[in-house]
C-alpha cells in the first residue's frame, strides 16, 4: 500500500469505505445473473448491438486477465453506455458469473447515482464507485484509494482517461486526466489494458449508439514505465496510456481507409 | 528576480491551459487559477511542472496543493529562486 498517499485520506473512513465495497461486491454477485441477462438481452436483441469478432475478443480478454494482474482497463469514451458495451464484449454472462473479479468496476460521475432510483440501483448493482468530478481533493483521493484497493485485490476497474466523452469524437490527448497515473503509481507492477471501442457509424460523441450498431473493439496491454518520480511520473504514466489509445485509434482509421 | 517578472512568466505559462482567456487578460494577484481561468486539476499539474522547468525549482506535492491564486504562485517561486 502506498502509505504516503493513504496518509492523506482518513484511515477510519478508508476502512469503512472498503467494508462497503466488499458488501457491494457480495450483493452485486448475488443479483448479477438475472440482472445481467436482462441487460445483455436488451443490448443484443432490442438495441441490436453487435460486436465484430466477438468470440475472438472474449478469448483474448480471458487470456489477458489470466496473464496480467493487477490490471487497470482504460478506454476511449464516446457514448454514455460504453461501459455496458465493454461488459457485453469482453465476456458472457455465465463466464462472468464464475469469474466475477473480471466483471470490471466502473467509476461513473455521481450524477448517475442521483438521477433517480433506477440508475442508482443499476449503478450499485453494476459494480460502480461514484465520483464527484467537482468534489474535494479528499474525495478524489479516496476514490483513487478505493480503485487501488480493488486492483490489488485482483479486480479490474475501467477508467476513461479523457475524463468524459470526447467532444471531437477522437482521442483527445490534451484532455488526459492524471487520476489514472496516480492509480498506477500506487499499485506495484500495474498493467493497463487499453481498449479502443467505436461503433461503425459513430461520427461524433452521443448519449447512445445508433440502433443496430456494430462495434469495432481492440485490446492491447501495456506496462507503463517512468524513471521520474512524483507528479512527473503520474503524468508519464497517464500520457503513455492515452498515447496508446491514440495509436489504436489511428490503426482503426487506417483499417477503415484501407477498406475504402 | 522581480515580482513583476515572475508574475508575467506565470501568466504566460498558464495562458495556454486556461479555458477562460478573458479572465487571463484581466489577471491579478488574487485570480484563482482553477476557478477564474477554468483550469482543471490535471492541467494544474502541467502548470506546476512547467513552473518547475521555467524557474529551475522543485515544488513538492504539499506546496502545489497550497497554490490557489497567482499571488500564491508568485510568493512560492520568489522563496525558491
Amino acid at each position: 500500500m502506498n502509505d504516503d498517499f493513504l496518509s492523506k485520506v482518513d484511515k477510519k473512513k478508508y476502512q469503512s469505505e472498503i467494508k462497503k465495497i466488499k458488501r457491494q461486491k457480495l450483493y452485486d454477485h448475488i443479483i448479477f445473473y438475472p440482472l445481467a441477462h436482462i441487460v445483455i438481452f436488451s443490448l443484443k436483441f432490442i438495441f441490436r448491438y453487435k460486436i465484430k469478432n466477438g468470440k475472438e475478443i472474449k478469448e483474448k480478454y480471458k487470456k489477458i486477465v489470466k496473464e496480467n494482474s493487477p490490471l487497470l482497463l482504460c478506454s476511449n469514451h464516446l457514448t454514455l453506455i460504453d461501459s455496458l458495451i465493454i461488459h457485453m464484449a469482453l465476456g458472457s454472462v455465465s463466464w462472468y458469473l464464475f469469474n466475477f473479479k473480471h466483471f470490471n468496476w466502473n467509476v461513473p460521475a455521481i450524477e448517475n447515482f442521483t438521477a433517480g432510483w433506477f440508475w442508482r440501483f443499476m449503478s450499485y448493482a453494476g459494480k460502480c464507485i461514484h465520483i464527484d468530478r467537482y468534489g474535494t481533493t479528499e474525495h478524489h483521493d479516496m476514490v483513487i484509494e478505493k480503485i487501488r484497493y480493488l486492483l490489488k485485490d485482483g479486480e479490474i476497474c475501467t477508467i476513461f482517461p479523457e475524463g468524459g466523452r470526447s467532444r471531437t469524437s477522437r482521442v483527445e490527448i490534451e484532455n488526459t486526466t492524471y487520476g489514472i497515473g496516480k492509480i498506477i503509481q500506487g499499485v506495484e507492477d500495474c498493467k493497463v489494458l487499453c481498449l479502443y471501442l467505436r461503433g461503425e457509424s459513430q461520427n461524433t460523441y452521443s448519449d447512445y449508439p445508433k440502433w443496430g450498431e456494430k462495434f469495432y473493439l481492440d485490446l492491447e496491454v501495456i506496462n507503463p514505465e517512468s524513471k521520474n518520480k512524483g507528479m512527473r511520473q503520474v503524468r508519464d504514466y497517464s500520457m503513455q496510456v492515452v498515447t496508446k489509445l491514440k495509436e489504436m485509434e489511428d490503426k482503426y482509421f487506417s483499417l477503415i481507409n484501407d477498406k475504402k | 528576480m522581480e515580482d513583476k517578472e515572475i508574475f508575467d512568466k506565470i501568466v504566460g505559462i498558464i495562458g495556454p491551459f486556461a479555458k477562460n482567456k478573458e479572465n487571463v487578460a484581466n489577471v491579478s494577484d488574487g485570480s484563482n487559477i482553477l476557478k477564474d481561468f477554468e483550469v482543471n486539476s490535471s492541467r494544474l499539474v502541467d502548470i506546476i511542472l512547467a513552473l518547475e522547468d521555467e524557474f529551475d525549482i522543485e515544488i513538492s506535492d504539499e506546496e502545489a496543493e497550497k497554490i490557489e491564486t497567482i499571488g500564491d504562485a508568485v510568493n512560492l517561486i520568489k522563496e525558491k529562486v
